[in-house]
């Protein structure tokens, strides 16, 4: 079972006795609201990370801003989300994007 | 395509068809843009959808890289 890496307070440990829990990760299809079926990958700053979810099935990229509402963290407006063949693009240039960024910093 | 600046076409990676990242310097400070692109009068015009990165938070995800890959392998490979 994997619930490592995913930091949220209000983990489904809480409802999980035999029952469905509805963020399990492992299932691909367990993801009608295309919601937070994921990995919490890293946290780039206070406020934003990096997380690998499925999103309608698919796994993405998602590098998003997160704000705290209720006690919850939830996702904001800011952020994208990149599916496997733009991730791969990214990958294919990040030492390129790197460099350019220290070149100009 | 033409892009808004020369100075952008020299810094930008294109990652789909309506999709970049790109460098930018925004009142002294870089930011590294991936984001989302739209049509407009002839023109690629960055739409709000997308998020620009500090050189520092550029840094903090290029070296989780390994990490995110190893998530994409968890969850693509997931039985």
């Amino acid at each position: 079972m994997w619930k490592k890496g995913w930091k949220r307070k209000n983990e489904v440990e809480a409802g999980g006795d035999g029952a469905a829990p509805s963020r399990k990760f492992a299932k691909k299809d367990s993801d009608d609201d295309g919601g937070d079926d994921g990995i919490v990958v890293c946290q780039i700053s206070k406020n934003r990370r990096v997380s690998v979810r499925l999103w309608q099935g698919k796994v993405v990229v998602d590098i998003r801003e997160f704000y705290v509402k209720d006690g919850k963290e939830l996702p904001g407006k800011k952020g994208i989300s990149l599916p496997m063949d733009q991730w791969k693009v990214m990958l294919d240039h990040i030492d390129e994007i790197d460099e350019a960024v220290k070149e100009n910093s | 395509m033409r892009m808004r600046d020369e100075e952008e076409a020299s810094r930008a990676q294109r990652l789909s068809s309506k999709r970049r990242v790109t460098l930018q310097d925004f009142r002294g400070k870089t930011l590294l843009s991936i984001r989302e692109y739209y049509m407009k009068d002839g023109k690629e015009l960055p739409s709000s959808k997308g998020i620009s990165l500090t050189v520092e938070q550029w840094e903090a995800f290029r070296n989780a890289v390994p990490a995110i890959e190893a998530a994409i392998k968890k969850l693509e490979g997931s039985d």
